[in-house]
């Protein structure tokens, strides 16, 4: 076993964490609301993301600077007022993808503020120890890694419920208007993430072989 | 007994028809649904309901006299109803926390752990404002409120059956975990849009 | 002595699960032939495409797995029987492969294969196109329309007479014509006559233990005598029993070995409870079909079902132990 190797691949990858090896929606199994329910358009998809975003990095960096001072149980309240304000203040960043998209969303939007994923980030980065930058570098890879995964399941839903991508028209030989409803939206996510720790064993099992060749 | 028959329709329509869990998905993540205990289970959704319903009585009053004065359009701020809601069920956590901690203790111990999970989690804000884009008066908005909290209970509860029984199965290594939950709550969110035909009521 | 753990369907006779899958065959085949003498070769063909997707599929599913495929395993066949035979004639090809792919690689595989699914795959894939194509599914053609076997059908449609109750009307058709099948509705599922006969020769062969069925239908019955929709007393329970594919579905569908429970008492209770979902959909669900998705969400009750019957027998016995030993505790004082 090559651990040194292992470690500063762990360290590089730290970074990344939240795009690829703890996804928040396909591997963490956070924020499966939108997922499942947001999914339906990649125009709606791609706007929840950027509200995310949007809202996610200042109240984690938030968190980070202020949460120490806050005591435990009382400090989701301010996160969640925080991330209501800044997603009410976002809401216009959206509009140019499509007029109607913010009515489209509809109680999807203001919900935005009480998601796991900004809960979860929050506590996490509420420590001392935490420095405020990896609190940054995290809830950005996190917001893109949700983007990632929301985009490629509204992908398939777009694709094969209504027959178009961002709007235009696909020609199809068949569409099955059912995937846009929601429980194709959890089949959706359910085999995505089965798919993502498939890769991610395969690639375990990989790099373990060619690391440790067997003996003859 | 008009206002308790349409209290008992509309909690029993939002417990069943539009179930939080299974048609919209809302207050479902990780933590919720390995949920292990029963007896947590209850006790989130105990503390899930409350939260929900006693937000619900306090928001619809602010939420009529937002839409009276009409501050949304004369502010110029969309999502008004949203922010006021969420200040409710923030004060209504705050004034639970502490009132549970001043004076009962005994329900606080096992609320302490699991109460920020429960008044944060979508379900709560996802139902009261559903409830008020439904355009319901008081009763049945309260109503709706309770009946989603049950619902939510009820699912958390199905599903942890669910996990039991697919414990003992031979789950391919991929699916282990979330993904085979999620798959058994699709299945079973098929099921009730065969009850609810094509469309969300909303 | 090598103890082997094995999945459900657990068997105590010399039936295997090839036989159990071979008699659901060989019934679910005359109701093609039936199909056929009533549609025409596009009834075969919608039958064949449908076993054939499942079938591939189910192979497909267990090399990915690293599992050797079982030629001996028909359960596959039976699904893709089940799917074909509650559609109309009338259905695209594909809407049919799909629903299989579905109920094989979604419902079935995933959950563990063959003797270990939670859900009744059939009973999924019906649900899965029924939500996703509902102005195919619920139209059907008329008995000995001509329809081409490919290319656009031109056939008239109609609505089977559960849509005539779900809209509040009262079916025209007579008692004959229902009995016969000579009404449109699924390709399998009209043969009323033919369909009990199956019933009674499951029930005789064992592969169906009674207690399932018949409290589902009593259930469905007993609904109905209470509320009735269409009519006046039996009236409604023909009507409604006869109407869509609830009779084919208590007779193939929620017998399935695997996703029934294990216990006789425990399938009378799931039986009931699966009839009460099933007409309860009828009333107030969105689809005038409600079988399948009944059996899905009654489906996901099972190990509850089975788990307080369990408990309940337990209780039972430890009653009759204590029982006997107060009876038997005397006699021997009186020995001494």
């Amino acid at each position: 076993m090559k651990l040194e190797k292992l470690k500063r691949a762990r360290r590089r990858g730290r970074w990344f964490d939240g795009i690829f090896g703890r996804n928040p929606v396909l591997c963490c199994g956070l924020a499966l609301p939108f997922a499942v329910m947001v999914t339906t358009s990649l125009r709606s998809s791609v706007s929840i993301s950027i509200l995310l975003a949007c809202s996610l990095i200042p109240t984690v960096l938030l968190a980070s600077l202020v949460g120490r001072f806050l005591p435990r149980w009382f400090s989701p309240v301010v996160y969640t007022l925080f991330a209501m304000v800044v997603v009410v203040a976002c809401v216009p960043l959206i509009l140019p993808i499509s007029p109607e998209v913010a009515d489209s969303l509809g109680i999807y939007v203001p919900i935005l503020s009480v998601n796991t994923i900004l809960l979860t980030l929050c506590a996490r980065y509420e420590r001392p120890a935490d420095r405020p930058v990896m609190a940054l570098v995290d809830a950005a890879a996190y917001s893109l890694g949700f983007a990632l995964a929301m985009c490629l399941i509204a992908f398939f839903r777009e694709l094969l419920g209504a027959g178009s991508l961002w709007g235009v028209p696909v020609p199809l030989p068949f569409k099955a208007e059912g995937v846009q409803i929601a429980f194709a939206g959890f089949i959706a996510v359910a085999l995505l993430s089965a798919l993502v720790r498939f890769l991610r064993r395969a690639a375990l099992v990989f790099s373990y072989r060619r690391h440790n060749p067997k003996p003859e | 007994m008009n206002v308790l028959s349409e209290f008992l329709i509309i909690a029993l329509s939002a417990a069943v028809l539009q179930n939080a869990v299974f048609t919209r998905g809302l207050g479902s993540s990780r933590d919720t649904l390995m949920m292990g205990a029963p007896r947590r289970i209850f006790a989130f959704g105990a503390a899930l309901t409350f939260i929900t319903v006693v937000s619900a009585a306090l928001a619809w009053p602010l939420n009529r006299l937002l839409r009276e004065q009409q501050l949304s359009t004369r502010l110029g701020i969309r999502y008004l109803t949203s922010i006021s809601t969420l200040a409710c069920v923030c004060a209504v956590f705050t004034l639970l926390y502490l009132v549970t901690r001043a004076w009962f203790p005994r329900i606080h111990y096992p609320l302490r752990r699991d109460a920020a999970n429960a008044a944060f989690s979508c379900a709560v804000l996802g139902t009261i404002l559903i409830a008020f884009s439904g355009g319901y008066g008081f009763v049945k908005t309260v109503g709706f409120a309770f009946g989603s909290g049950i619902g939510y209970t009820a699912a958390l509860l199905l599903v942890r059956e669910g996990r039991r029984r697919i414990a003992l199965s031979d789950v391919p290594r991929a699916f282990r975990g979330l993904p085979i939950m999620l798959l058994y709550i699709g299945i079973l969110s098929l099921a009730i849009y065969g009850l609810i035909g094509h469309q969300l009521p909303t | 002595m090598k103890l082997n753990r094995r999945a459900a369907p657990h068997i105590r006779f010399p039936e295997s699960n090839r036989t159990l899958m071979s008699d659901m065959i060989i019934l679910l085949l005359v109701l093609c032939v039936l199909a056929f003498l009533y549609y025409g070769g596009r009834a075969l063909i919608v039958c064949a495409v449908s076993v054939v997707t499942a079938v591939v599929c189910d192979a497909l599913c267990t090399l990915i797995r690293g599992r050797r495929p079982n030629p001996r395993d028909l359960s596959p066949v039976v699904t893709g029987l089940i799917i074909a035979l509650t559609m109309p004639a009338t259905i695209p090809y594909y809407v049919v492969a799909s629903a299989a792919v579905f109920a094989i690689a979604i419902v079935k595989h995933p959950f563990g294969g063959t003797g270990q699914n939670l859900f009744n795959p059939g009973a999924a894939g019906f649900s899965f196109a029924a939500i996703c194509w509902p102005g195919l599914v619920f139209m059907y053609p008329m008995p000995f329309d001509r329809i081409p076997a490919f290319g656009e059908v031109t056939a008239q449609l109609y609505q089977n007479p559960a849509f005539v109750l779900k809209v509040g009307g009262v079916p025209t058709n007579n008692l004959t014509e229902l009995l016969f099948g000579n009404y449109p509705g699924p390709m399998g599922a009209t043969n009323i006559l033919v369909i009990l006969a199956c019933l009674v020769y499951l029930i005789f062969r064992r592969t169906v233990r009674w207690q399932l069925p018949l409290p589902f239908l009593a259930a469905c019955a007993a609904v109905t005598l209470l509320f009735p929709r269409a009519g006046t007393g039996l009236q409604a329970v023909f009507y409604e029993l006869m109407s869509g594919t609830l009779l084919f579905g208590a007779v193939f569908v929620l017998t399935d070995p695997v996703t029934s429970p294990k216990r006789d008492s425990s399938m009378a209770v799931y039986g009931v409870f699966a009839g009460v979902v099933a007409m309860l959909f009828r009333y107030f669900g969105g689809y005038e079909e409600s079988m399948p998705f009944a059996v899905l969400i009654a489906n996901a009750f099972v190990p509850l079902i089975d788990r307080y019957n369990e408990s309940l027998h337990r209780a039972i016995r430890r009653k009759h132990l204590e029982a006997r030993k107060a009876k038997t505790r005397p006699q021997a004082r009186t020995l001494v």
